[in-house]
């Protein structure tokens, strides 16, 4: 009787056990590895939320601030002002694009419209360009890339507007000058 | 005598240990720093488990709930409220007494030698601060923003929770030097508040459990609807109160709101006229 009950209680902890190597195995694999200080951007082309097309390539030779966001995201939403600014003060010296994650068309065209944002935004509904080209942990997620063509600062996480406004514009004059 | 006493709190234990365990099964992301973010990771589990723990392979319903609450009015929190009612009214706060590793976190810490503060009725008073918690942070503060802003705030989230402070902040900052830049006076008062709930924990039982927990909260509404839950067998029961008087949360009665369901005070019954289960239909 005893034996019995040793061994169920046995099996039950090795079907549990079982249970838990499997789901830690099943784990999202990402295609590629995350992006680097000093790589070499990852090209890609997409389309804009208010029509027209992105390529990334054809910005190369500028400062270009990519930036991953959804619009359930709390801190992407909070920071977003800080993009009408760099765009207002850096002119055609930055190219700004913010790359949607996963969002259908009319959710993020919606949220355009109701917060009046004109900086560029590409749509990735199915997540190409955010996780298949620029993996990251959460969002929202950052990468600076140089003229040269190379990463120059990755941010992830952000605060208020103001705060990474005068972040960004460090980074940004640090590449610049 | 004393091994045949335990078993039931033994099993209870192993329970905890093991539902722990399993929520917190991608252990790579201890060694990382990194979320799992695998399909699975979109399933609740029913207990206060951050899905920013390195080790989550599930979602919290709280942090759950709070996001759903934020995209009102466009989408409806449809399947949140459904794990919600199906975990309420199949275990109610059965999940509080086995299957919460916060809740199981405050055991441990009671465990500490120390003063103990026993339970008086200025803490059965302080037990219903935990209803305007769920009301105020996982409710209407999720709501207010996602109308009048469209902002997704997850306030009880992002102002109060000490398990994700505990097993998210702490460490996410520890393993990945480049958040430590983030963390700013928010950060400063979710760990003064982590640190202090853990503190009091040593002294007072569950007190996170009983004064703060909104999903406590949400489960002791299904109090008196819970499939699985301790009950009283009305017959065999003569209200001697070794019951109550045992009880280290705020009850008045066995299985009532504050009731966590771990059954100890099935354990002390002279009557043995309480169970766990379903409800027995009377012989008379």
């Amino acid at each position: 009787m005893q034996i019995t009950r040793a061994k169920r209680t046995a099996l039950i902890l090795l079907a549990l056990c079982l249970l838990l190597a499997l789901t830690a195995c099943g784990g999202e694999v990402s295609p590629i590895d995350p992006i680097e200080k000093g790589d070499r951007y990852r090209d890609f082309t997409g389309e804009l939320a208010d029509g027209g097309t992105f390529r990334l390539s054809d910005h190369e030779g500028k400062v270009i601030l990519l930036n991953f966001w959804a619009t359930w995201c709390g801190p992407c939403v909070g920071e977003m002002p800080a993009f009408t600014w760099l765009v207002e003060k850096y002119g055609d010296r930055l190219a700004l694009a913010a790359v949607n994650c996963e969002e259908d068309e009319s959710t993020v065209r919606s949220f355009l419209s109701a917060n009046g944002y004109t900086f560029p935004v590409v749509l990735d509904p199915k997540g190409e360009i955010g996780r298949g080209l620029y993996p990251s942990d959460g969002i929202p997620y950052t990468v600076i890339i140089a003229p040269d063509g190379t990463v120059a600062a990755i941010q992830t996480g952000a605060s208020d507007a103001e705060s990474m406004f005068l972040h960004y514009c460090e980074l940004l004059d640090g590449i610049l000058q | 005598m004393g091994k045949r006493r335990n078993r039931p709190e033994f099993r209870r234990r192993c329970i905890q240990l093991v539902s722990a365990l399993l929520y917190n099964a991608h252990l790579p992301g201890f060694l990382s720093g990194s979320i799992f973010k695998g399909p699975v990771k979109g399933v609740c589990v029913p207990g206060l488990n951050c899905y920013s723990c390195p080790g989550a392979v599930g979602s919290c319903p709280l942090g759950a709930l709070q996001n759903a609450l934020s995209n009102l009015p466009n989408k409806l929190p449809l399947y949140i409220a459904g794990f919600l009612l199906l975990v309420g009214v199949g275990l109610g706060r059965v999940v509080c007494g086995f299957l919460c590793p916060f809740g199981l976190i405050q055991e441990l810490l009671h465990k500490i030698p120390s003063p103990k503060l026993r339970k008086n009725r200025w803490t059965r008073k302080l037990s219903w601060l935990k209803y305007g918690v769920l009301a105020v942070f996982v409710v209407a503060l999720p709501v207010w923003y996602a109308f009048a802003r469209g902002l997704p705030v997850p306030a009880f989230c992002k102002y109060i929770c000490p398990a994700g402070t505990l097993e998210g902040g702490f460490p996410l900052l520890a393993l990945r030097a480049e958040y430590r830049s983030l963390a700013g006076w928010l950060f400063s008062w979710k760990a003064l508040v982590c640190v202090a709930i853990l503190i009091l924990c040593v002294f007072l039982y569950r007190a996170f459990c009983r004064f703060l927990c909104p999903l406590g909260a949400i489960y002791s509404l299904f109090s008196r609807l819970a499939l699985l839950a301790v009950r009283v067998d009305g017959d065999l029961c003569d209200s001697c109160g070794a019951c109550v008087r045992t009880c280290e949360m705020d009850v008045k009665r066995v299985g009532d709101h504050e009731c966590i369901q771990c059954g100890r005070c099935a354990q002390v019954c002279p009557k043995q006229a309480i169970y766990f289960g379903k409800e027995r239909t009377s012989c008379k």
